[in-house]
This record gives C-alpha cells, structure tokens and sequence, in this order.
C-alpha cells in the first residue's frame, strides 16, 4: 500500500459469489473469506475431531483465490469477551492465513460468545454491544496482538458494530476506543458504514461526528451493505444494495483516509436473487469509481 | 472480575423476553443473578428498558429459529402454533446456540422425542423423516473431522505493511 495507491474493490465470499466471480472475473480484485465458514465446529468435547473442513467450498474458493487478494473476516473469536481466546478456533484461523494469504485479519468489536453460561463460551446467538472502558480496552488490545502473532504478524482489524442498545455511561465514545485501540494494540479499523448508518437510524447518532471523532490514519478497509426495516428498527440483514446515505458518506470521507486499502460489498447468499447479478455487478462498479476517486485525489496530494 | 458477569446478563437478556420484563420491573432482580458492580447493574437495568430491547430479542429468536426453520421446515409447518411453545420451552431448557446448524437441529428433534406426550400427533412423521435427513448430513459433515486440510503455502508473510 503507498500513499498515491488505489484502493481495491472486493466482495464478502459466501456460496453464491463464485456465480458473480465468474461473471465479473478482474473487476472483483479480492474475496473477504470468513474462516469460520469453511468448517464444522462440534466443539471442545469432540476433541481431535471438533472440525470437519468442508473440502469442497475450500477447493471452490480456492479456484477463485488464484488470482485474486483474499482477505480474512473473522466472526468465531469474540475478542471482547472477558475469556481466553478459544486457541483451538485461532490455530484453525491460522491454518487458513497460511493456506490462502490472507492480506490482513479482521474481527468484530461485538460480543458473539457470553461467558459462564450453562456450556462453556456458550455463544451468545448474535452481536452485542461492549462497553467502550478501560477494562475492554485492554482485554481487546491483548487479544489483538495475540492474534497476529498466531497469523505471523499480519495486520489486525477491528470492525465497528451494529447495536440496538448501547451500553451507557461509557469510559470513552466509539471512535475514541477505535483510536485508543490503534495506539495501544497497532489494529486499524474496518469501517462498516452501513452499520454506523444503522445505529444512527436505530441510536441516533451523528454519522458526520463520529467520522470526525476518527483518527483517519486507521480505517484500512470499508464496508458497504444494505439492510431492512423491522418493527421500527433497521437491521444490518445484508439483504439490499447500499442505501444513498451510506455512497454520500463513503464519497465524503474516503478520500481522507490516508491508509484506506479496500472497499467490500457484503451481502447474504439468501438475498443474491433479490440483489440480481445486475445489482451486484452495480455495486462493483459503484465501488471502482469511489476507489479510483481515492486514487485520483491521493495522486493529486502527492503532485 | 465482573465484566463476564455483565457479559453472561446481557446474553441472558436478549434470550429471555421473560428476563427483560422482570428486570424492567424491579431491577434489582439481578443483584440475585449475577455479581456486578452498581455501574453494571445500571448498565444491565437501562439497557433492559431501553427501546432496543425488543429487536434485540427478536433477532435473538429469529437467530436461534435459523437452523431449525432451515433443516426442518416441514416439521415446523405440521407443528403449526405449537411451534412457538415447544421452541420457546426448548430454548429455555437449553439456553446455549450450537454454532454447527445441523447440530442445533438434531438438538431439537432430540428434545422433541424426549417429550413424546407434548408432539401432536400430525407432526410425527415429518420429525422422523426430517431428522433422519438431519443425521445423513451430519454424518456426511463428519467426513473431514480431525483432519488436516489446509495447506501450508506460506501465507503468513502478509503482502500489507
Ligand atoms: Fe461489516
């Protein structure tokens, strides 16, 4: 990544994307691989047998890795959870990084596994918001380092949440706990702007302020999604192309971040027909022209 | 340490819509659940009231009803209403998701025949045969287990710097 650079466009890898690879062929520059996706997890009392590979998915991805970046998106280790990190799920990550090469690791700032529940690392069924504290701060920033030092030093991100809650009376903002986390733990930030655009929906917060609050040396990777309404809330379902605000806000603030290195369109096999391969192939350009705009800009500066 | 007993409430709460409303009452119900400092039980108590709640349980029911409603969707058509009941009794009974779909699926139709009394009639063949189903696919996801099939091709020298 130099400065004068333009970021690449990729897709979140699910069953379906081979059809769009296929399709867009070089116009997809990486696939984003959740390792978790790629084996049967029967847990710890299974012992040696606790993963089965799905043998067929990762010779598929494989194939469509060949020429292309691949990038690793983790959902299994939970990293705010006041628990060790599971190592059996972290060496299988990193069997993976060594496999396919991943460009750089990303995890969620989210709690997916509650501690002491009647099953050790009972999982907790779905995202949930952290308190932005100290305490998660350092038990966050730990876990990060740990984790590249399993994936032999490659750069980790944190991923911004989707809430319907928050959690209240919190040592720092947001932005301010993905800036700190930067400082102390060396992660970037892979900013999903459509989930901040579901909790400005859901939450009321200011995109314009927390953007601002951010370091803009952090963000290495965007997110772009879709979502749908449910009961007065809106959900990040991955089920729609992206929603205007979120192309006003990624044109508005992409250019100014310095380090950013790729734009990913997420969205969930179940929807692909609703999406159409039209749509999708939409968003891909959508995502070049936002990307050669970073570039453009980038070359500008550096003239 | 407290802040995994704030963890293990939170989860408990976006489980249990029952969980929500007594806590929403009277919030000192979970100075007798768990061990928090007074911050973390205000936290717990404002997140319980808070608006959010509701999708936050919902999502949690659709989450959990995922591998169920996709493994076994002709058994959830013959239960008709007693879906709810059942499936609710059942997630009280067994608070902790299975990751691996086909695992919580077995879980289900393992605890349905456990209550033989409490299954209409009518749903009986298609828990049979949806579960037989359910147990060819597991074996099948079973072929690869303990072994190794990722290769090391030297990834690990990351190409960002
Ligand atoms: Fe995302």
């Amino acid at each position: 990544m130099t400065a004068a650079s333009t970021p690449m466009v990729g897709l979140l890898y699910n069953p379906a994307v081979p059809l769009v690879l296929d399709a867009l062929g070089a116009r997809v520059d990486y696939v984003e691989v959740i390792p978790d996706r790629l084996w049967y997890d029967y847990g710890p009392q299974a012992g040696r047998n606790r993963f089965s590979h799905a043998a067929l998915a990762i010779d598929e991805l494989r194939r469509h890795c060949a020429d292309r970046a691949v990038i690793g998106h983790g959902i299994g280790l939970s990293l705010p959870s006041a628990m060790p990190l599971d190592e059996a799920v972290l060496d299988q990550v990193a069997a993976s990084h060594r496999d396919l090469g991943y460009e750089w690791y990303s995890e969620h700032l989210s709690m997916f596994l509650a501690p002491h529940r009647s099953v050790p690392n009972a999982q907790a069924g779905m995202g949930l918001p952290v308190p932005f504290d100290e305490e998660v701060l350092e038990i966050v920033s730990g876990k990060v380092r740990r984790l590249s030092d399993a994936l032999g030093g490659a750069r980790i991100l944190m991923e911004n949440g989707t809430i319907f809650s928050e959690v209240p009376e919190p040592d720092m903002s947001e932005p301010e706990f993905f800036n700190r986390l930067a400082a102390e733990s060396g992660a970037g930030m892979l900013l999903d702007l459509h989930n901040l655009y579901a909790n400005c929906l859901n939450l009321g917060v200011s995109a314009q302020d927390y953007l601002a609050a951010l370091d803009p040396a952090i963000v290495v990777e965007i997110h772009l999604a879709g979502g749908d309404r449910l009961k007065g809330h809106y959900t990040d379902s991955h089920s729609r192309r992206t929603p205007s605000p979120v192309w006003e806000w990624a044109h508005e603030w992409a250019p100014r971040f310095p380090n950013l290195a790729a734009i990913t369109f997420e969205y969930h096999e179940s929807y692909h027909r609703r999406l159409g391969l039209a749509g999708i192939a939409e968003e891909v350009e959508l995502m070049a022209d936002l990307a050669a705009r970073v570039g453009e800009a980038r070359r500008e500066a550096a003239a | 340490m407290s802040l995994d007993h704030f963890q293990r409430g939170l989860a408990d709460l976006i489980a249990s819509p029952e969980l929500v409303r007594l806590v929403r009452i009277e919030p000192r119900a979970l100075d007798y659940l768990y061990d928090l400092t007074p911050k973390e039980a205000r936290r717990l108590a404002a997140i319980a009231a808070s608006p959010g709640m509701e999708a936050n349980c919902m999502l949690y029911r659709a989450n959990r009803l995922a591998p169920v409603a996709l493994n076994l969707p002709d058994l959830c058509d013959a239960l008709g209403e007693q879906l709810n009941p059942l499936i609710s009794a059942y997630w009280a009974a067994e608070p902790t998701t299975d990751v691996h779909f086909l695992v919580e699926a077995d879980r289900f139709c393992r605890y349905l025949l456990a209550r033989p009394d409490a299954l209409p009639v009518a749903a009986w063949p298609a828990l049979q045969r949806e579960h037989g189903q359910v147990l060819s696919k597991l074996a099948a996801s079973r072929h690869w287990a303990g072994r190794e099939i990722f290769k090391d091709r030297g990834g690990g020298s990351p190409a960002y710097a």
